[in-house]
């Protein structure tokens, strides 16, 4: 940018905050509000069993559309390998978490990983793929959501321009509800570039307040929800 | 037809709106909708006032914080590798977006859903300059398939029913029939609009809220268009109104929480975007330059005053406009503004100026609905009040509070309310003029106003009531 529009970026700026400080807040008013309804002061705080949270969250996941598949950890293979050839997708867009799908005997089902910028296949991710896979970062109980925080392995598409999104979620990652997993993770200290809470496939009520699935995103989220034992 | 509304024609637009069955019954059944989902998750009163209080605590806070907390998040995004920009005006804003998508040599868009975009009349600008801006927000690709504006925050197309969309996309889109199946209409949207993200150079979305702490902009949405329009462009410019910035990172589960359950009555929306920044060297998709957009337009004309800065702590939740009787009567556009319903009524004079706006704050029975299913308890209808009180106080040299303040004032009313003022203080005047006005009630003329045209106009009782008592002793 040139210098005529840096300066004239900075008027703007400067003009704004100068007609804030009209309100003639100071130092003793910032003082009052410290605080004020800060999460700390909050009761969203809980501690309940493990067996409930867990409830809450199929509840939620199910009520809002979305496909729940329970698991114990030994079995998640033949959970996921199982779904897939119930599935037929013939491109799948997996995750290196998930490499030893590569290895299964799903019929023709083509396995790809993410394994390039996006511009190099954009084109084949919008119309060619059906489905992904990626693990999440954690999942909630009260809003039935999971926690997804994209990287180099899983991008953010993957959980968003396939048809179908299959999602493994650990039960031992579940949060009562975000206020308690962001203070308990401290995500103030560590925010990635993107960081998404999905809760169901993609939806719409746009035209008369129907409820229509597959708006833009996925129109399936089937999570394999994965218990330690 | 599609007809622009301004808010200088408001009555004409209300009287308009009014007299159309299928307006009336498209609104209706929307807010009777809306209003049952919002109660099937906020059920308990107690409770919901309990989060309410927290959420204006926490606005409220932001607010005080205001100046401070911009700079932070400026700070804070430009760490994270986030241009900002600021922008005073309209005219400002969309010559800051238009000057990135130049830079960047783009001529095809695409938007997600953002209210704060309409304010600058960004679509219209664009298409002046030769750049497709194509909106992806199903409801708003309806409302702009249609040429018209969107009639609600949250849900824009709702003055539509199915088959006036059904028509609409079979006059429309290319080789599509006439149906009504929502299913199929939408599935038809989803196919135009993937292949406009593979297309686009740019995204342009708004922000529900901007961390200052963490430099984080949230996106709240179901479709997904969101996600799409911030994820698959190489560039991302975010608008929004300056009073989204809050605090702590800490702050948005709260106000998410009551924003959602307000607005669609949903625990969670599908997705919950939190962007802090552009595509980093080892990831592979994301924007490669993220932009933020920081407008002003007259908000801070609200800030400066201790109750009209109130409302700036909207969450823009639509609660507001789902509950109030005026609006399920005459629809959003009859407002002729950006922002209709209660909220609008209140915003819209510092972003267009009293003398446009003056009828909005008189279109209301000061019922309290609004305030009350409030998320953050704005107390709408004393900011209405004193919105009235601000149209029509005598205009003066001193420092002005509002643009166009004074502009509804009418000397002939003025002198009216003086001269009730000064008899209402002599008591002797004021009896004897009441008792001139009982006795000659028969002389009254039946006035020809807004009022007697469906009611008909009251009559005086033949003595004052002072009179009527003391008669009883």
């Amino acid at each position: 940018m040139s210098n005529d529009n840096t300066s004239h970026a900075n008027s703007a700026k400067n003009n704004i905050l100068q007609r804030l400080a009209l309100a003639g807040l100071d130092a003793n008013d910032v003082a009052a509000v410290k605080g004020k309804g800060s999460v700390d002061s909050l009761t969203l705080l809980v501690d309940e069993p493990a067996v409930e949270l867990r409830q809450s969250f199929v509840d939620k996941m199910q009520a809002s559309h979305a496909e729940v598949i329970a698991c114990v950890k030994t079995d998640l293979q033949k959970t996921i390998n199982d779904l897939l050839v119930r599935k037929q997708f013939k491109q799948l867009l997996i995750s290196e978490r998930v490499g030893w799908v590569k290895d299964m005997d799903i019929g023709d089902t083509q396995c790809l990983y993410f394994a390039d910028n996006i511009e190099s296949f954009k084109q084949q991710l919008f119309t060619d793929i059906d489905a992904a896979i990626t693990t999440s970062h954690g999942s909630i109980a009260d809003t039935g959501s999971i926690i997804l925080r994209p990287d180099s392995v899983e991008p953010r598409s993957m959980s968003l321009v396939p048809p179908v999104h299959i999602v493994i979620v650990e039960e031992q990652s579940m949060h009562p509800n975000f206020a308690q997993v962001m203070k308990q993770e401290q995500w103030q200290t560590c925010m990635p570039t993107n960081m998404i809470l999905v809760s169901g496939p993609s939806k719409t009520a746009d035209i008369q307040q129907t409820l229509a699935y597959g708006a833009h995103g996925p129109r399936e989220l089937i999570v394999i929800l994965v218990a330690a034992v | 037809m599609v007809m622009q509304y301004t808010p200088q024609t408001f009555k004409e637009n209300s009287a308009e709106a009014l007299a159309d069955d299928t307006i009336r019954n498209n609104f209706r059944g929307a807010m009777d909708f809306l209003q049952a989902k919002r109660a099937t998750v906020l059920p308990d009163k107690a409770a919901f006032d309990v989060s309410s209080k927290r959420g204006e605590a926490i606005k409220l806070r932001c607010l005080v914080k205001l100046p401070e907390l911009l700079e932070k998040l400026e700070d804070q995004c430009k760490a994270n590798g986030i241009h900002v920009h600021w922008a005073e005006t309209c005219e400002q804003a969309t010559q800051i977006i238009d000057d990135i998508i130049t830079a960047k040599n783009g001529s095809k868009v695409v938007k997600g859903k953002s209210m704060v975009t309409e304010e600058i009349g960004l679509n219209d600008y664009l298409a002046e300059q030769n750049i497709d801006c194509i909106e992806s927000d199903m409801g708003e690709y309806i409302v702009q398939l249609g040429g018209e504006t969107p009639s609600h925050i949250i849900m824009p197309a709702i003055h539509k029913n199915v088959e006036q969309i059904a028509e609409l996309f079979a006059e429309r889109v290319p080789g599509v029939e006439y149906t009504t199946d929502v299913n199929s209409l939408i599935k038809v949207g989803r196919e135009q609009m993937r292949q406009l993200f593979l297309d686009a150079d740019v995204g342009i979305s708004g922000v529900n809220f901007a961390v200052a702490e963490t430099g984080t902009l949230c996106l709240v949405e179901n479709e997904g268009n969101g996600r799409m329009t911030t994820t698959i462009p190489n560039t991302h410019i975010a608008l929004t109104g300056i009073e989204k910035v809050i605090e702590h990172l800490a702050d948005v589960p709260p106000l998410l929480e009551l924003l959602t359950r307000s607005a669609t009555g949903q625990l969670i929306t599908t997705y919950v975007n939190m962007i802090s920044g552009p595509r980093k060297v080892d990831e592979r998709d994301g924007p490669e330059e993220v932009h933020l957009v920081l407008l002003d337009n007259g908000r801070s004309q609200a800030y400066a005053d201790e109750e009209l800065r109130k409302t700036l702590a909207c969450i823009r939740c639509g609660a507001c406009m789902n509950a109030c009787p005026v609006y399920t009567r005459i629809g959003g556009h009859a407002y002729g503004t950006v922002y209709p319903g209660p909220i609008g009524k209140i915003i819209s004079p510092h972003l267009i100026g009293l003398e446009d706006s003056k009828d909005l704050p008189t279109a209301s029975s000061l019922c309290g609905a609004c305030e009350e299913v409030c998320p953050v308890n704005i107390p709408i209808p004393s900011i209405l009040q004193r919105l009235r009180v601000e149209t029509n106080k005598k205009s003066s040299s001193a420092a002005k509070i509002m643009r166009g303040e004074g502009s509804g004032r009418s000397f002939i009313e003025a002198l009216g309310w003086k001269g009730w003022a000064f008899f209402a203080v002599h008591p002797a005047l004021y009896r004897m003029g009441t008792w001139f006005a009982t006795r000659g009630r028969k002389l009254i003329p039946t006035f020809n106003n807004p009022w007697t045209v469906s009611r008909s106009m009251p009559k005086l009782a033949a003595k004052s009531l002072r009179e009527q008592l003391k008669e009883r002793g």
